[in-house]
């Protein structure tokens, strides 16, 4: 009897303790593991669609048409919806599944992005000197011919005027 | 007739106008002039693309669709989630001059991406599961959105006001707010109020 209450007394403090060491999350149990490696996961798949979507805008500020990319981004933000309510339903492997999925995507969109911005810059960049340089023949030689046709009309100009002077004859006699 | 300073004068003009005719393009791609309003939209259409056909005496196990539609006018590409709540009564009322988002936690969302002057409609199908009726009061258990089983369990008193059970799915719109690089309540919201009927009532 003395042997048993002892050993009840034991399994109390080592179940207390367990119960303590849980709460405070010193152990974990796998499933609780699981959650958290999950949660991680969606957050990670979260992080990079935001990413994703900066590369795209910034695409998008160089000049590059990045509509196919939109699309992208849509099936990979559905998916995320997916992972996060497998992750609130306690899915956790379909979870994992769909955030990695979704990461993969978005990194695949920064890439794609990371292209279009760079072929876009160049493009931008070509279009500015084509523009420039239009602007200054097409400035010059518009720039000319005006002034020819300033001096052409100044010489038509005065001998109009000349022509239109009164003449004052000359009287010998007087 | 004028006088030739006068005539310099027009040349002059007319040159300057025609160099800056010739640079307009280049100056274009140079500066960026501000643009128009910027905003978003967001809508519910009934099944027949109708703002008077919304679903409002529903049962229980019955789909019933409605039209979900964001628009945006932004002048740049945006990343848009509209945020699904569901009310009953007692829940805080979402209040679209209030400028704040409601305070319950969203049951379902949409991740929605639209270029600039790009809309997005999406069809959207949802039924109401294990539904039961006990003392005057109705209780919802599941809401199935685009075939999601969502927990929600609401319940509601008899509306005498309105002879009804009155519930409200509502849906609020988000943007990325890219500095801040988090999402910020975009200030609109639409709901959809409906009336849970019993069975054997119709």
């Amino acid at each position: 009897m003395k042997y048993s209450v002892k050993f009840l007394i034991r399994l109390c403090v080592l179940w207390a303790t367990v119960f303590i060491a849980l709460d405070l999350g010193i152990i974990r149990v796998p499933s609780v593991v699981a959650s958290d490696n999950t949660s991680l996961k969606v957050g990670e798949a979260d992080d990079a669609l935001q990413r994703a979507f900066m590369a795209v805008s910034e695409a998008e500020n160089a000049g590059a048409n990045v509509s196919s990319l939109l699309v992208q981004l849509e099936e990979a933000g559905q998916i995320l919806v997916e992972a996060k309510l497998a992750y609130n339903n306690a899915n956790f492997n379909e979870a994992t599944g769909a955030a990695d999925e979704c990461s993969v995507l978005a990194s695949s969109v920064i890439n794609q992005a990371s292209t279009l911005e760079s072929s876009a810059l160049i493009s931008t960049r070509v279009l500015l000197w084509q523009m420039i340089a239009f602007a200054a023949v097409g400035g010059f030689v518009f720039a000319i011919v005006l002034l020819m046709i300033w001096v052409r009309f100044r010489k038509h100009y005065v001998k109009n005027l000349n022509s239109k002077k009164p003449r004052v004859e000359f009287d010998a006699e007087a | 007739m004028l006088k030739l300073k006068h005539y310099k004068a027009i040349f002059a003009i007319t040159g300057l106008v025609g160099i800056l005719l010739f640079a307009s393009p280049t100056l274009s791609l140079v500066l960026h002039l501000p643009g128009g309003e910027k905003f978003s939209e967001l809508w519910i259409l009934g099944p027949t693309h109708v703002a008077g056909d919304v679903p409002f005496n529903v049962r229980a196990n019955e789909t019933y669709t409605i039209y979900l539609g964001v628009g945006n006018y932004m002048e740049s590409s945006a990343y848009y989630i509209v945020e699904v709540k569901f009310r009953n009564q007692t829940d805080p009322f979402p209040d679209p001059l209030s400028k704040t988002p409601n305070t319950l936690n969203p049951i379902f969302e949409y991740r929605v991406f639209l270029g600039d002057n790009d809309v997005w409609e999406r069809e959207i199908a949802f039924s109401f599961e294990n539904v039961s009726f006990k003392n005057n009061t109705s209780t919802i258990s599941s809401i199935v959105i685009d075939g999601h089983a969502l927990h929600v369990d609401k319940d509601v008193a008899w509306d005498q006001t309105n002879n009804g059970f009155n519930y409200e799915l509502f849906f609020e719109l988000w943007l990325y707010n890219a500095p801040a690089s988090s999402f910020q309540y975009n200030d609109r919201v639409v709901g959809l109020q409906f009336n849970m009927t019993d069975n054997k009532t119709l």
